[in-house]
């Protein structure tokens, strides 16, 4: 099969499956779904087809599963591991036509939504009715429920309600071989085997979700915003473990560097945070009025305790959405400081964080490339946000040796590579490094019972054979002890 | 050890003593069915063969280690909830769990069972960040991590919990931990119709939502309604008129129900949830019947390797 064509008769029979007019073939079409966020894997399909239901997904996939052609599902394409990309010829199920709420049921609190819907769209339903969908990347205005849950998505709220696959109380799925299942269901128990968590976070290896049966929560009734201005990112650190000692529990512990308030605040995303400040730490708290204005007053006091350059609450809504536009802006405003960006995305117990972001100091100084830190502090997630030009092979491979060792200095410190961007073809070369072999051959053992002739999705989250690097035209096999460059 | 016959009751009291039970079963071709202090089995029974021998892991009590800094622990799956909660309370720290019963913690995910915290803090396994384990052919792996975040690899751990032990046998739990309530109030209901009892995973909003333990759930009768309230201790009055108010507010025109009185006294609080827990577990054994998965047996035989998976 030749990279930029697909074969006549699997076109017809897609197109009678989706209409003519949703099986994209041009060659600017395919430029689009190239690759996701993460631009330094790019891969071009042979065709993108947008399915207008579970069961146009389903005829997409009989036909595929018939032919051997391999093929993913894709939201929004907000992924940042190279997550979604098909070898040459291959076939991305684009599911950005399938956007519609279907219920929301105010008593039992559930959402049941069709995967293309967007993350904020939900929210503004649920707001409605006094209900909010909790898990918030910074993607949220963009990126799709679909890929939230494949990828198990974070955000800042995540440090008070845990990541999507809390909220995910069942899954419609479309299986490799186009079979229709429900796993789990809005009882909010669990099934005989808990398939619906196995899938959440799977990078859309175990099966195409076609349907989701989410848990909302109430708005509260009081939200209050805070950030503390810092010298330096170890002491806004040191304040969000003092918060956490108290016993607060704070909706949301997010702290920006220097370098991410600057370009924010050059930004449209513009919060007017300190430009001075080595650090900010914006924290959020929630509950009852009166729970609020205690927890923002001990947040303060707690604050006031580590030098701050400055302390700011906001007076209004305005003023909160104001800061929140700036923290979840920040990834798009670095984006305008280079052609590309690589957003690491590593965990550590959230005692270490002020050792690893010393480490992360060193490594960025070490790639001669601009680094900005923006984290949930909270979870102890880190997210260096390294700026390069994907032209120049030697820049590639420095960030990439950055975020090796970044990532391999999580797991000293008992940590994860990855809190929620997931592993895609970005991390698979350190799943060794946090797997042994028995863990990862029954990963492999349980991917084959659910994608047995590995069409879905093929070549992600696990380690995969050196051939199959070549299908994604990686340009080079990572080894863990590379050096940067002379 | 002797060769291992059926239909015996094996107690281990370390994971490598259950480990080396394991492999003897494995090797004398033994079916194995794996419990912890076997108070949840009624509740979720598995269709075992009927020449298992049972493997017991309930000896495996203690704290590993509790980090106050990052709310979390690391307990051996025998642990009781009992003695967890008391270890925790030292830190000013709880699992948000409860399901009234004096079971493992182990027990407690492995089940799949509902928790009286549900409607604030979603699915008891939310509440399991990793985990060990020892498969049927005594191999011994690790799921998830001690950090309260990771999407590393496929989620095992979520797909081992609730599997009710039929997949691999847990002898180590990390688990995420909340601040400990500084105040707890509960709430009694007139009782209600069978039918209500079925469909009453209803969670009713205190003041200020979900956040935080604040919620309500409220199931079976007599109504037992955990509030944990988490701030600075509100008066006892201020606690009463802001349950109230909000439970008439949301019960009356739903269901006619009148709230009869708030307490914010413990032991009548953990009283209470046991006697509603127990009219609920009944209600939902027969209410809410699990039939087996159709993915069951392949996903067993990945776990298994060439030894009997665990139940027959």
């Amino acid at each position: 099969m030749s990279a930029t064509g697909l074969p006549p008769l699997l076109r017809q029979r897609l197109e009678a499956a989706v209409g003519t007019e949703h099986v994209l073939t041009d060659a600017g079409s395919l430029l689009a779904y190239e690759s996701d966020a993460l631009t330094l894997f790019r891969c071009q399909p042979g065709a993108v087809v947008l399915p207008a239901d579970a069961q146009q997904v389903q005829a997409c996939v009989q036909v595929l599963h018939e032919a051997g052609v391999p093929f993913a599902a894709r939201g929004a394409g907000t992924g940042l591991s190279g997550g979604l990309l098909v070898p040459a010829g291959g076939v991305i199920l684009a599911l950005s036509r399938m956007n519609r709420v279907l219920e929301i049921d105010v008593e039992r609190r559930v959402a049941r939504c069709e995967p293309g819907v967007v993350n904020a769209v939900l929210g503004r339903h649920a707001a409605q009715h006094g209900l909010r969908y909790a898990p918030d990347p910074a993607s949220q205005t963009v990126s799709t429920l679909g890929g939230n849950a494949a990828e198990n998505a974070g955000g800042p709220q995540c440090f008070l309600h845990g990541n999507t696959t809390q909220h995910v109380l069942g899954v419609e799925v479309v299986l490799a071989d186009g079979r229709r299942e429900t796993w789990g269901g809005p009882h909010a128990l669990s099934d005989d085997l808990d398939l619906r968590g196995f899938a959440c976070g799977s990078e859309g290896s175990v099966a195409v979700l076609t349907g989701l049966i989410l848990r909302l929560i109430p708005q509260p009734e009081a939200v209050g915003t805070l950030f503390g201005a810092f010298a330096d990112v170890a002491t806004a650190c040191r304040a969000v473990s003092a918060i956490v000692a108290a016993g607060l529990q704070p909706l949301a512990l997010e702290v920006m560097d220097q370098r991410a308030i600057h370009a924010v605040e050059d930004s449209v995303y513009r919060a007017g945070l300190p430009r001075e400040a080595g650090a900010v730490l914006i924290v959020e708290v929630e509950g009852t009025a009166a729970q609020v204005e205690r927890d923002a007053a001990a947040v303060e006091a707690l604050l006031g305790e580590h030098a701050p350059l400055q302390i700011e609450r906001a007076q209004d809504e305005a003023h909160r959405l104001r800061i929140w536009k700036g923290r979840k802006g920040a990834g798009g405003a670095l984006g305008r400081l280079a052609p590309d960006s690589l957003v690491m995305d590593g965990v550590v117990p959230r005692s270490h964080l002020a050792e690893i972001m010393e480490f992360v100091e060193e490594v960025a100084e070490q790639t001669g490339l601009p680094v900005a830190n923006l984290f949930h502090a909270g979870d102890g997630n880190i997210h260096p946000h390294f700026s390069y030009d994907g032209r120049d092979p030697d820049q590639c491979a420095r960030v990439e040796i950055a975020s090796t060792k970044i990532l391999l200095k999580c797991l000293e410190l008992d940590g994860s590579i990855s809190g929620e961007h997931g592993i895609g073809l970005e991390k698979q070369h350190l799943m060794e490094s946090q797997f042994d072999a028995e863990e990862l051959a029954l990963m492999q053992q349980l991917r084959r019972v659910f994608n047995p002739a590995d069409l879905l999705n093929p070549g992600k989250g696990l380690p995969m054979k050196r051939g199959c690097a070549e299908a994604f035209h990686r340009h080079r096999h990572l080894t863990l002890d590379e050096e940067f460059p002379a | 050890m002797s060769p291992l016959g059926t239909q015996q009751l094996l107690e281990a009291r370390s994971a490598e003593e259950a480990r080396e039970m394991v492999q003897a079963a494995a090797e004398a071709g033994t079916a194995l069915r794996i419990r912890g202090h076997a108070s949840r089995a009624w509740l979720h029974p598995i269709d075992a063969r009927p020449d298992c021998s049972e493997l017991r892991l309930g000896g495996l009590r203690g704290m590993r280690w509790i980090d106050a800094g990052d709310r979390t622990c690391r307990v051996q799956a025998g642990t009781s909830l009992a003695e967890l909660d008391e270890a925790l309370a030292e830190a000013e720290l709880m699992l948000p769990f409860w399901d009234g019963s004096a079971g493992s913690v182990a027990g407690a995910f492995l089940g799949g069972g509902p928790s009286l915290f549900g409607a604030a803090w979603g699915m008891p396994r939310d509440q399991v960040l990793g985990a060990r384990w020892i498969l049927p052919d005594a191999r011994e792996v690790r799921s998830g991590t001690r950090v309260v975040k990771s999407v590393a690899g496929y989620d095992l751990t979520r797909l081992l919990l609730g599997s009710r032990g039929r997949l691999a046998a847990c002898t180590e739990l990390t688990l995420r931990l909340r601040p400990r309530p500084r105040q707890w109030a509960f709430l009694q209901a007139p009782e209600t119709t069978p039918e209500q009892r079925l469909g009453s995973c209803l969670a009713v909003r205190l003041p200020g939502g979900s956040s935080a333990g604040q919620d309500l759930v409220l199931w079976s009768d007599p109504l037992a309604v955990p509030a944990a309230v988490r701030a600075e201790p509100l008066a006892p009055q201020e606690l009463e008129d802001a349950v109230l108010a909000r439970l008439r507010e949301a019960l009356r025109p739903q269901r006619g129900w009148e709230p009869s009185g708030v307490h914010a006294d413990e032991d009548a609080l953990l009283r209470d949830l046991n006697q509603g827990l127990s009219v609920f577990s009944v209600a939902r054994s027969t209410g809410w019947p699990r039939a087996d998965s159709n993915w069951l047996p392949a996903v067993q035989a990945v776990f298994a390797g060439s030894a009997i998976p665990f139940g027959g």
